[in-house]
C-alpha cells in the first residue's frame, strides 16, 4: 500500500490514544491498517489466506494437468536451443564520409623494405586495414595490382599481439614524454649538453633511408649538430652494387632495367624475379615477353649463371650452376672475350652465350645480383655498354638512397667510434643490430655498454631493445605518415589506415625530438616537407578541389587504372596534396636518367679481385636473405614462417643447402621422408658449421638441393632469433609432445664477417650425429611420368600444337559421352555466368604471392611446425615444384599453383553425406561451412587434394587484434569443418551486387580473385567463360591449354597453360 | 479320468522318485542359490580384473573427452590420409561383431546341441561390439555433436542428407 488515502486515521488515533485494547499487550503490527484493524486490512488478510479456497482434488482434471505438465517438460527441451546473448548493433552516430559499412574503402600507401617501396592500395573495412593490394596507378608498375609476399604479410605484422606497446626504460614502461625530457635534457644540458658540444658524441644508426622527408629531417638534425654522425646499416644491403658502379663509372648510380624490351637476358647471380628492387615490374615485363599467344611466337631467352638455386634460375632457359669464385671469370668472358675455365660446362657454352647476346644488341640485359662482388657489377656495366643496352634496356640514375654510403663501412666507423669511447648518445632507428650485424662488428652488450644513452625504435622489443636503455615502439607503416620511394624513384606519401594501435611513434617523431620543435606531428612534418618541394614541382594533371583539407587520409576509388590526365592550370598545394594522397604517388618524382660513361681505367681494379679457390676440405659459405623471413625482421610473422620456401618447400626452419655429392662427402643423408610416415616430416642430419674462429651455436640441418654446386653451402639469414615474440623465437623443445617440434632455425649471422658478407670460403663442417625434423610441404619433386605439369621447348610446341589441340578435343568428347546426365546449361539456366580460371605455367615464377594473398583474404589460419609436419597445413592454394632431369643437373623446378579446380563433375560433391559441398548455378563448387559435420569424405575423394580440414581449432579466437585483421566478408571456420578455395566468392558476390545495382552484367576483369590480383606476372586469370570475349575464354582456347588430371573426367574449371622454354639451339646441356 | 490319472502320477512320483529331496523346501533352495551372490565373498581376482578394465575404460573416456574437446587431429589423420585409426577401428569392431553372428549361425546350421551357451555369449559379444563400432563414426566426425544431421529427420532448415553419398 503505497498511498495512504485508505488509512483510516481516525480509527487509528482512537486506537492508539484511546487505550482501549481489544488485543493482548505487546502485540505487534506491521502496517497501519493492521493497527487500525480497519476493514481494508481485514479484506487484505482474507485475500491472502482465503479460508474458503477449495482443495483441488478433481481427479480427472488433475491427471490431465499432470499430463500436460509432463508433456511441457518434454517439449521444453526442444525450445532449449542455445539462446544467443543479446548483442546490440549500434549504427554510426556520425558516419565517416564515404563509408558504407560492409564495403571496403581503398587507401593508397606504400611499404618500404630495404629502402625500396612497394606502392599499395590497402582495403579498409570500418576504419581498419584488412587487405593489401598493389596500386595500379603507380608509374613504377602501371596497371599492376601485384605486391610481394612481405607487403601481403605486413597486415599480420600490424595486428601482431607481440608488438611492443609502450616505451620502455630498462624494461619498465615509461611515458613518451619522459623520453623526450631525457633527450632534451641531454641536448640542453649546460656546458656538457649535445647542443653545447655541437653534437659530438651523438650518433644515429638507421636502416637504408630513401624517404625524402626523413632524409631532410636528418639533414636538418645534422646541420643543427655538426659533429653528430649518421650511420646506415642493413644486413641485406646493396653495398656491392654501389661499389661496382663507382668502380665502373667513378660515381654511384642506380640502375633500372626495362625487361619489356629485352630479348636476351643474362643474370649473373641476380634473382631479379623475386628478391631485387623493382622485381614486381621486372617480373611483369619479363613474363609479358614470354607470353606466346596466337600470332606472337617469340619468346625472350633467359640465361642464369648462379650458385644457389633461386626462382630466377628455376625459370631460366639455361641455368649454369657455378662455384662463387668462378663468377669473375665468367663475367669477364661476357664483358670481354676471355677464355673461361670453369668447373661446369659453362666454359664450353660461354662463346655461344656471348654470341647470342651480341646478336641482340640493344635488346639485351646483363644484370648482376646484389650479393655479387663489386667487380661483377662493374663487368656487367661494361657488358651492357658493349652491347649497346644503355638507354634502351638499361638506365642509370642518381642513387635512390638519400645518402648512399657503403653501409658496412658506415657500421665499421660507428663501431670504431664506440670502441674509442667517442659515442655518448646512440639512437637506433629500426633494425636489429644486436642480432644482425656481422660478427666482428656486432653491437652486443659489451660494446654498447660504452655508450651512455642508447635508444632503439622498433616494432618489437627485440634483442637490440634488450640492451638499450630506451625502447620506443615504432608505429607500423599502416599507422604512420611518411613517404617512400619506389625502385624507379617515384615518391609515394605513406598515409595511415588506422590510428596507432599502441603508443607507436614514427621515425619522424623520434628525429623531431632533436629539433627545437619537438612536438611536431608526423603529418605536419611530411606535409611541410612536400609543401616546400611543391613550389619547385609543377603538376600537369587536372586538379581535384576539395573544400576542406583535414588530416584525414584520402580514399581512392576501387582499384581501376587511372584515366589519362588532362593538362590544366597548376594546382594549389592543398588540392595537389589530396590528389597525391588519392593517387598514391607524387607525379614526376621518378629519378631522371642520366648518362654516365665507363671510366677509362675501370678494368684495372679487377686484377685485385680475390679469386683463390677455397682450401681443400673446407667449404664456401653463401649467405642469402631468407625467401620468407628476409633478414630476420619477419621472424614473428606466422604467415611468413609457414610459407613454404619456393624451392625447398620448407617451413619454420632454415637449413644448409648442399649438393648431393657434398652431402655424401659430409656423411649426411638426403632428407628422409619415410622414417616416420606421419605426414611430410623429413628427418635430416645435422652438422656443426664453423668459420674462422666462430661457429653457429645451434645444430645446422643439412638439406640436399638439386642444382646446388658442389662444396658450396648456402645458409639463409634471419633465423635463430632469441627474442622475437612467441612465433619467431627459437624453440628448443627436445622431445616431441603432441606435435611440438624444435623450430626457429639457426643463426647464420654467427659466422658472417664484415669483409665477406655474402660469400666466404674456409668454412669447416663436422657432422654432429644428431638428427632434426624439418617440416616440408612437398616430399616428391618428380612427376614419375604422369601428365601433371606440361612443359616443352618453344620449338617442340610449335610442331606439336595442332596435335595437342586435337588430342584435347578428342579427350573432351570421349569423356563427355561417358556421362548419363545432361550438362547444366550455364548460359540459359542460372544467372548466365560461368566462372572459370586459367593459370599460365609459362608465367608462374613460384614467388608464393598467391599463397599469402589467399591467406590474407580468406582468413586462413597457420598451424605451426608440428602440424605442417603432419601434413595439415591450411593453405588453400599451393605451389607444386617439379624438377626435370637428374639430380646433379636438374632443369627447373617448374612451378604449378594448385587451387581448387572447381570441377564440373566434382568428385567431392556426391560423397558428402550432409550436402555441405554443392555446385552453384554459376559453376562454383561451394563449401557450406555451417553444414559440414567433418566426415572428410570429400577430401578423400578429391584427386587434387586441395581440400583443407580444420583438425583442431587452428583459428585464434582469443587475441583481440586478430579480430580486427580478419576479412569480414569471409567466415572464420571453427574446428571440424572442411574448407577450400572458393574462387573468392565474396568478391564475386560483391561484383554481382554492384552490377545489379547498376543494372548491367559483370564486366570482364571486374572480379579479380586474391591470387590473381597479387600475381606479379599475371599468371592467374579469372573470368566468365560464357563470354567468348573474356580474357579467360581466350586463354582457354589456346593450344597450350590443358586440364590437370583431365583423364579422370572431373572437367575442372581451372585449366593450365603449358610452360614453354626457349633454349638456345647451339647450347646442348 | 484325466484327473485321476494325473493324481496317480503325481502321487507316484512323489512316493517313489522324489525329484527334490525332502529336506529341501522352497525357502531353503532360494537361500542356497542366492547365497552365491549374497553370502559368498567376492574373490580378489574379480576386483583385480575389474580394476584393470576400469582403468582401461577410464583411459578410453579420457581419450574420448580429449577428442571431443580438442578435435579430431588426435587421430593422427591428415590430408591426404583423412581416414585412419578412427574408421579402421570402426571396421575392426564391425568385424568382431560379424564373428559373433557367424559363430551363432554356423552352430545352428550344423545343428550342434551344445550351442546354446556359446551362442549366448557370442551374440552378446556381437551386440557390444556393434555398440562400440557405432561410436566410431561419431568420433571420427569433425563436429560429432552434429552427427544427427546424417539422419533424415524433418527440420526447420528443410534440408535432407545427401543420399547419393556412400556413407548414407
Amino acid at each position: 500500500m503505497t498511498n495512504d488515502r485508505h488509512i483510516n486515521f481516525k480509527l487509528l488515533r482512537d486506537r492508539i490514544l484511546g487505550g482501549q485494547d481489544a488485543r493482548a499487550p505487546k502485540e505487534y503490527w506491521r502496517n497501519l491498517d493492521e493497527l487500525a484493524d480497519s476493514p481494508v486490512f481485514e479484506e487484505f488478510v482474507r485475500r491472502e489466506f482465503p479460508h474458503a479456497a477449495e482443495e483441488w482434488n478433481n481427479p480427472v482434471e488433475r491427471r490431465t494437468f499432470l499430463k500436460i505438465m509432463g508433456a511441457s517438460l518434454a517439449l521444453a527441451g526442444l525450445s532449449g536451443c542455445v539462446i544467443q546473448p543479446p548483442e546490440k548493433v549500434i549504427p554510426y552516430v556520425k558516419q565517416p564520409e564515404e563509408e558504407v559499412p560492409g564495403k571496403g574503402l581503398f587507401f593508397a600507401t606504400a611499404y618500404s623494405l630495404g629502402g625500396i617501396a612497394t606502392p599499395l592500395l590497402v582495403r579498409s573495412n570500418e576504419g581498419r586495414p584488412t587487405k593489401v593490394e598493389g596500386n595500379p596507378d603507380h608509374p613504377s608498375n602501371p596497371g599492376a595490382t601485384a605486391t610481394d609476399i612481405f607487403s601481403q604479410a605486413s597486415i599480420l605484422g600490424l595486428y601482431d599481439p607481440d608488438r611492443s606497446q609502450t616505451p620502455l626504460y630498462r624494461g619498465e614502461t615509461r611515458p613518451w614524454t619522459t623520453f623526450v625530457a631525457e633527450i632534451r635534457g641531454a641536448i640542453e644540458k649546460e656546458n656538457d649538453g649535445l647542443k653545447a658540444k655541437k653534437g659530438a658524441g651523438l650518433r644515429f644508426l638507421t636502416e637504408t633511408i630513401t624517404s625524402p622527408s626523413l632524409a631532410a629531417q636528418m639533414k636538418q638534425v645534422l646541420t643543427d649538430f655538426p659533429e653528430a654522425k649518421w650511420h646506415q646499416y642493413e644486413p641485406v644491403n646493396r653495398d656491392n652494387a654501389h661499389a661496382g658502379a663507382i668502380m665502373a663509372f667513378g660515381q654511384d648510380v642506380h640502375t633500372t632495367y626495362d625487361f619489356s624490351k629485352a630479348d636476351r637476358i643474362l643474370s649473373l647471380g641476380a634473382d631479379f624475379l623475386n628478391g631485387y628492387p623493382g622485381n614486381l615490374r621486372y617480373a611483369r615485363d619479363y613474363a609479358a615477353r614470354r607470353r606466346v599467344d596466337g600470332n606472337k611466337a617469340e619468346m625472350n631467352r633467359l640465361y642464369v649463371v648462379e650458385s644457389t638455386p633461386t626462382i630466377t634460375g628455376a625459370n631460366a632457359d639455361h641455368r649454369f650452376a657455378i662455384k662463387p669464385g668462378e663468377m669473375l671469370a665468367i663475367a669477364q668472358g661476357v664483358a670481354g672475350a676471355a677464355q673461361v675455365q670453369a668447373s661446369t660446362d659453362i666454359g664450353k657454352w660461354l662463346p655461344a652465350l656471348a654470341k647470342d647476346l651480341q646478336l641482340n644488341k640493344g635488346a639485351s640485359i646483363v644484370i648482376a645480383g646484389n650479393e655479387q662482388p663489386p667487380e661483377i657489377h662493374a663487368l656487367a656495366h661494361a657488358a651492357n655498354n658493349a652491347l649497346g643496352n644503355v638507354g634502351k634496356t638499361v638506365f642509370y640514375s642518381d642513387p635512390i638512397e638519400a645518402n648512399s654510403v657503403d653501409q658496412t663501412q658506415s657500421l665499421r666507423e660507428l663501431v670504431t667510434d664506440i670502441d674509442a669511447g667517442k659515442v655518448e648518445v646512440l639512437i637506433i632507428i629500426g633494425g636489429n643490430p644486436a642480432y644482425s650485424t656481422p660478427v666482428d662488428l656486432r653491437l652486443d652488450f659489451n660494446r654498447l655498454e660504452k655508450v651512455k644513452l642508447r635508444a632503439h625504435l622498433n616494432l618489437y622489443n627485440n634483442e637490440t631493445s634488450e640492451i638499450c636503455h630506451w625502447h620506443i615502439p615504432m608505429a607500423h607503416y599502416l599507422e604512420s605518415w611518411g613517404d617512400a620511394r619506389a625502385f624507379d624513384g617515384t615518391a609515394t606519401i605513406v598515409q595511415p589506415l588506422i590510428a596507432p594501435l599502441y603508443e607507436g611513434k614514427t621515425a619522424h617523431e623520434l628525429l623531431a625530438v632533436f629539433s627545437d620543435n619537438y612536438d611536431q606531428k608526423p603529418y605536419d612534418i611530411v606535409r611541410n616537407y612536400w609543401s616546400g618541394q611543391k613550389s619547385g614541382v609543377r603538376s600537369q594533371e587536372s586538379g581535384v578541389s576539395k573544400n576542406n583539407s583535414s588530416s584525414a587520409p584520402v580514399a581512392s576509388a576501387s582499384p581501376t587504372p587511372a584515366t589519362s590526365p588532362t593538362p590544366a592550370a597548376p594546382m594549389d598545394f592543398d588540392s595537389w596534396w589530396r590528389k597525391c594522397l588519392h593517387d598514391g604517388f607524387i607525379p614526376n618524382t621518378a629519378l631522371p636518367t642520366k648518362t654516365v660513361s665507363l671510366k677509362s681505367d675501370w678494368a684495372s681494379s679487377l686484377n685485385s679481385a680475390d679469386s683463390r679457390p677455397p682450401a681443400p676440405g673446407s667449404y664456401e659459405v653463401i649467405f642469402l636473405p631468407d625467401p620468407s623471413i628476409y633478414d630476420g625482421r619477419f621472424a614473428n610473422n606466422g604467415w611468413l614462417q609457414e610459407l613454404p620456401k619456393p624451392l625447398t618447400k620448407i617451413t619454420w626452419d632454415n637449413v644448409a643447402l648442399v649438393s648431393p655429392a657434398t652431402a655424401k662427402k659430409m656423411g649426411c643423408l638426403p632428407p628422409n621422408y619415410e622414417e616416420r610416415q606421419r605426414g611430410r616430416e623429413a628427418i635430416v642430419d645435422t652438422i656443426k658449421l664453423s668459420h674462422r674462429d666462430r661457429s653457429i651455436t645451434q645444430e645446422v640441418p643439412v638439406w640436399v638441393l638439386p642444382g646446388q654446386p658442389d662444396d658450396v653451402i648456402t645458409i639463409h639469414l634471419g633465423y635463430g632469433r632469441l627474442k622475437a615474440g612467441r612465433v619467431g623465437t627459437q624453440y628448443q623443445y627436445q622431445t616431441d609432445p603432441d606435435g611440438a617440434l624444435p623450430h626457429g632455425g639457426f643463426n647464420a649471422y654467427d659466422i658472417r664477417f664484415s669483409d665477406a658478407p655474402w660469400v666466404s670460403s674456409g668454412a669447416v663442417v663436422s657432422k654432429t650425429g644428431g638428427r632434426f625434423v624439418v617440416a616440408s610441404t612437398q616430399t616428391h619433386f618428380t612427376m614419375d611420368g604422369r601428365d601433371i605439369l606440361r612443359e616443352s621447348s618453344l620449338e617442340e610446341f610449335e610442331h606439336e600444337k595442332n596435335q595437342l589441340a586435337q588430342e584435347r578435343q578428342t579427350q573432351e568428347k570421349e569423356l563427355h559421352e561417358l556421362s548419363l546426365y545432361q550438362d547444366f546449361d550455364y548460359k540459359n539456366q542460372g544467372n548466365g555466368y560461368a566462372w572459370g580460371m586459367s593459370i599460365d605455367l609459362n608465367s608462374c615464377i613460384g614467388c608464393n604471392g598467391c599463397m599469402i594473398a589467399c591467406q590474407s583474404e580468406n582468413n586462413i589460419p597457420i598451424v605451426g611446425k608440428g602440424q605442417v609436419a603432419r601434413s595439415r597445413e591450411m593453405h588453400w592454394i599451393r605451389i607444386d615444384a617439379y624438377y626435370k632431369g637428374d639430380e646433379t643437373k636438374p632443369e627447373g623446378p617448374f612451378f604449378q599453383p594448385v587451387p581448387c579446380m572447381h570441377c564440373e563433375n566434382a568428385p567431392c560433391e556426391p560423397v558428402c553425406p550432409v550436402h555441405a559441398t554443392v555446385h552453384s548455378s554459376e559453376g562454383l563448387n561451394d563449401m557450406v561451412y555451417n553444414r559440414c559435420v567433418g566426415t572428410k569424405y570429400c577430401s578423400n575423394n578429391c584427386p587434387y587434394k586441395v581440400r583443407r580440414f580444420n583438425f583442431f581449432l587452428y583459428q585464434d579466437w582469443d587475441t583481440p587484434t586478430y579480430q580486427l585483421m580478419r576479412n569480414p566478408d569471409v567466415s572464420v571456420r571453427s574446428r571440424g569443418v572442411m574448407e577450400k578455395c572458393t574462387y573468392c566468392v565474396q568478391r564475386i558476390q560483391a561484383a554481382k551486387i554492384q552490377s545489379e545495382i547498376e543494372g548491367r552484367p559483370v564486366r570482364d576483369g571486374e572480379i579479380v580473385t586474391a591470387c590473381q590480383s597479387v600475381c606479379p606476372t599475371e599468371a592467374i586469370v579469372f573470368g566468365n567463360i560464357n563470354d567468348p570475349n573474356s580474357k579467360v575464354s581466350k586463354l582457354k582456347a589456346r593450344e597450350r591449354d590443358y586440364s590437370l588430371l583431365g583423364e579422370l573426367n572431373t572437367r575442372p574449371r581451372t585449366t593450365y597453360l603449358q610452360a614453354l622454354r626457349n633454349p638456345n639451339p647451339e647450347i646442348k646441356s | 479320468m484325466d484327473e485321476q490319472r494325473h493324481d496317480e502320477l503325481h502321487s507316484s512320483v512323489h512316493a517313489t522318485h522324489p525329484v527334490v529331496g525332502t529336506e529341501l523346501t522352497f525357502g531353503s533352495v532360494t537361500d542356497k542359490i542366492s547365497a552365491i551372490v549374497l553370502k559368498r565373498k567376492t574373490p580378489i581376482g574379480w576386483f583385480i580384473g575389474f580394476a584393470i578394465s576400469f582403468a582401461l575404460f577410464q583411459l578410453m573416456m579420457l581419450a574420448m573427452v580429449k577428442l571431443f574437446f580438442v578435435g579430431i587431429g588426435e587421430w593422427g589423420v591428415n590430408v591426404p590420409v583423412a581416414w585412419g585409426m578412427d574408421i579402421l577401428n570402426f571396421v575392426w569392431w564391425i568385424g568382431i561383431g560379424h564373428a559373433g553372428t557367424l559363430i551363432s549361425a554356423i552352430l545352428l546350421l550344423l545343428r550342434q546341441k551344445w550351442r546354446t551357451s556359446i551362442n549366448r555369449f557370442a551374440e552378446a559379444m556381437t551386440l557390444f561390439a556393434v555398440a562400440q563400432a557405432g561410436m566410431y563414426p561419431i568420433m571420427h566426425l569433425g563436429r560429432p555433436w552434429l552427427a544427427y544431421w546424417l539422419f533424415p529427420y524433418p527440420n526447420t532448415m528443410g534440408i535432407w542428407p545427401q543420399f547419393r553419398s556412400p556413407l548414407m
